[in-house]
């Protein structure tokens, strides 16, 4: 019951969020210059086409009875037509969505296999050559552009080298381990500035830690050191670590846009450069939505397991 | 057992550990900012060439005493339109720092200084603005505005101004607290010129000087990220994302042209991140 009670405080805690979340969503079609009719029918589109537009759209109705019914459409899966194709943009979206999500899993899994232990040992020699050379390749880390990284990374392995695939390779349906050998470099090159970011998160958190009381006990009875930090101060670091998590798996659907489409993947970022090119404003919007979507749902997930890290919290 | 004795570090031993190991990088930062500076202020006195003079006589050559970085697929120089870019890259991150504290300061000094529902209502709309990849709504926002830089940049300040508001209230409500601010109210000073911008705002800036410089790193990469989309600088005008987005394009055939504008993106950051450290090292009263 108690942890049903949890998820419950949890979800209710961040509906105001979503609900302002969607409106902005909603608002970026106000953006659109001039009459949204006319953008999406173009300029030699007949009066007739162009109400029927504004008619599809709700453009006649009250602001905010085209926002409820937006939002019934978006809450239950119907996220409109795209205005090129005529598709559903929710087909569109869930179509390109798994490989985004796998990409982005992947360079989280990267990233905390780096970051963790790199922050871990940093910390447990601080002000060491290590930890000093580890700090500085980690501040250099946070400041390459992922998406770049991705360049050098094509350019060495795929192009010098030959051992990885380069950009241009089969789609994970038509050729699942191709595909994945495909996504290694993509998710190196988003995971390793998370992995920079993780670790120096990780590293003050356990420096912090390391010279609390209970450490100093554990160590006066005895207990091997190599307990004690990947034990307990590492447990005890689960908060901070939580927190960085969450903040990563927002910066993580960021980047993979922009990686996609260095190493030409149909994910979701291939989608919104597509959608941008063809002014397809419903496809912008959509993927604009599902990654919010995306972030609120990991940040739900490390709310409640706040709570249950931490009983002082709920 | 050497692990058996690891000693228990404290924070002022990692801090002067810190200090020390950081001279070379804070010195070398301060060099790669002094020149970048340089270079967005002298771009048309020391590029050797037009940024956008074509020479289809002279597409994509190699590095040479001609051509110090060698010449683009349209035969135009590359280090001309590096230092042109230069320019446009610096001047596009400032416009969205600039943005991002124009309307977050502001709003965190009063979301802070009057708690309560303004406090509220104003953190309610960070939150939602920081449910979205940062990313992901300037390109939202820029594909359906249509592309160009200084929209692109806007956005990327729309999406960078949470951070700010964050700081400025959270540093408006501990100033709030002290006792200078205590007895000015009591001499009967009460709000905004007499109280807030006298004593509050001078006590929160500090702060923001350092975000500053960390937000200036990200904005850059953001115009990188946008232009290498085509949703930033437009054709054929230069920006280190741009340049870099077009060597792309043939990067099998002269794969060091992708080096440059990376590695300037990368440096500028680098050198950025550790100045806004320096400056907080320096603004901790702590410190000595």
């Amino acid at each position: 019951m108690k942890a049903l009670r949890v998820v419950a405080t949890s979800v209710a805690s961040a509906v105001p969020t979503l609900i302002l979340a969607t409106f902005i969503v909603f608002f970026l079609q106000r953006l659109i210059p001039g009459d949204p009719a006319v953008a999406l029918a173009g300029d030699y589109a007949t009066p007739e086409r162009l109400a029927e537009i504004r008619a599809d759209l709700g453009l006649n109705e009250p602001l905010l009875q085209q926002y409820l019914s937006w939002l019934g459409g978006a809450l239950t899966g119907d996220l409109g037509q795209s205005f090129r194709t005529g598709q559903p943009v929710a087909d569109l979206v869930f179509e390109r969505l798994p490989l985004t999500l796998i990409l982005t899993g992947l360079a989280l899994l990267v990233a905390v296999a780096i970051g963790l232990p790199a922050g871990v040992l940093a910390a447990q020699r601080a002000e060491s050559r290590f930890d000093k050379f580890l700090t500085t390749a980690a501040t250099l880390g946070i400041a390459i552009p992922n998406f770049w990284l991705g360049m050098m990374l094509i350019v060495v392995f795929a192009l010098q080298l030959g051992w990885l695939p380069g950009p241009g390779g089969p789609s994970l349906a038509d050729d699942p381990a191709e595909a994945m050998r495909g996504l290694v470099m993509p998710a190196v090159a988003l995971g390793a500035v998370g992995a920079a970011e993780i670790a120096r998160q990780v590293r003050s958190a356990m420096i912090e830690n390391l010279s609390a009381d209970y450490v100093r006990t554990h160590r006066a009875k005895g207990l091997p050191s190599r307990s004690i930090i990947w034990k307990h101060a590492l447990k005890n670091s689960s908060l901070p670590f939580a927190t960085i998590l969450g903040i990563q798996v927002s910066r993580l659907i960021g980047s993979a846009v922009v990686v996609e489409a260095v190493f030409g993947l149909s994910g979701l970022g291939s989608l919104v450069v597509e959608a941008t090119n063809q002014r397809d404003y419903t496809v912008i919007q959509a993927v604009v939505f599902v990654a919010a979507a995306l972030v609120l749902l990991t940040n739900l997930i490390v709310d409640i397991s706040y709570r249950i890290l931490d009983p002082r919290i709920a | 057992m050497a692990d058996a004795t690891a000693k228990t570090v404290t924070t002022v031993e990692v801090t002067t550990a810190k200090r020390r190991a950081g001279r070379l990088a804070v010195w070398a930062s301060y060099a790669i900012l002094a020149v970048v500076a340089l270079v967005v202020v002298l771009a048309d006195l020391i590029a050797p060439y037009e940024p956008n003079a074509q020479d289809l006589n002279a597409i994509l050559l190699p590095i040479s005493g001609d051509h110090l970085l060698g010449t683009d697929d349209l035969g135009r120089d590359v280090l001309s339109r590096m230092l042109h870019g230069t320019r446009v890259s610096v001047v596009a991150a400032a416009l969205a720092v600039g943005i991002a504290v124009v309307i977050g300061f502001p709003l965190g000094v009063l979301a802070g200084y009057s708690g309560r529902w303004v406090d509220a209502v104003v953190m309610r709309i960070v939150d939602a603005v920081m449910s979205f990849p940062a990313i992901v709504l300037a390109i939202g926002i820029t594909a359906t505005m249509g592309p160009d830089i200084n929209t692109a940049m806007t956005a990327v300040g729309i999406v960078l101004a949470p951070t700010i508001i964050r700081l400025a209230r959270a540093q408006t409500m501990a100033v709030k607290q002290q006792t200078y601010i205590e007895a000015s109210r009591s001499f009967g000073a009460r709000g905004l010129r007499r109280l807030i911008l006298p004593h509050v705002v001078p006590n929160v800036i500090q702060p923001i000087l350092v975000q500053v410089a960390i937000l200036m790193g990200f904005a850059l990469i953001a115009e990188a990220s946008l232009s290498f989309l085509q949703l930033g600088v437009r054709p054929p005008t230069a920006s280190w994302g741009s340049v870099l987005s077009r060597s792309y394009t043939f990067f099998d055939q002269a794969p060091v042209q992708i080096f440059v504008p990376g590695a300037a993106i990368a440096l500028t950051v680098f050198a950025l991140n550790i100045v806004g450290d320096e400056i907080q090292r320096l603004l901790d009263p702590k410190r000595r």
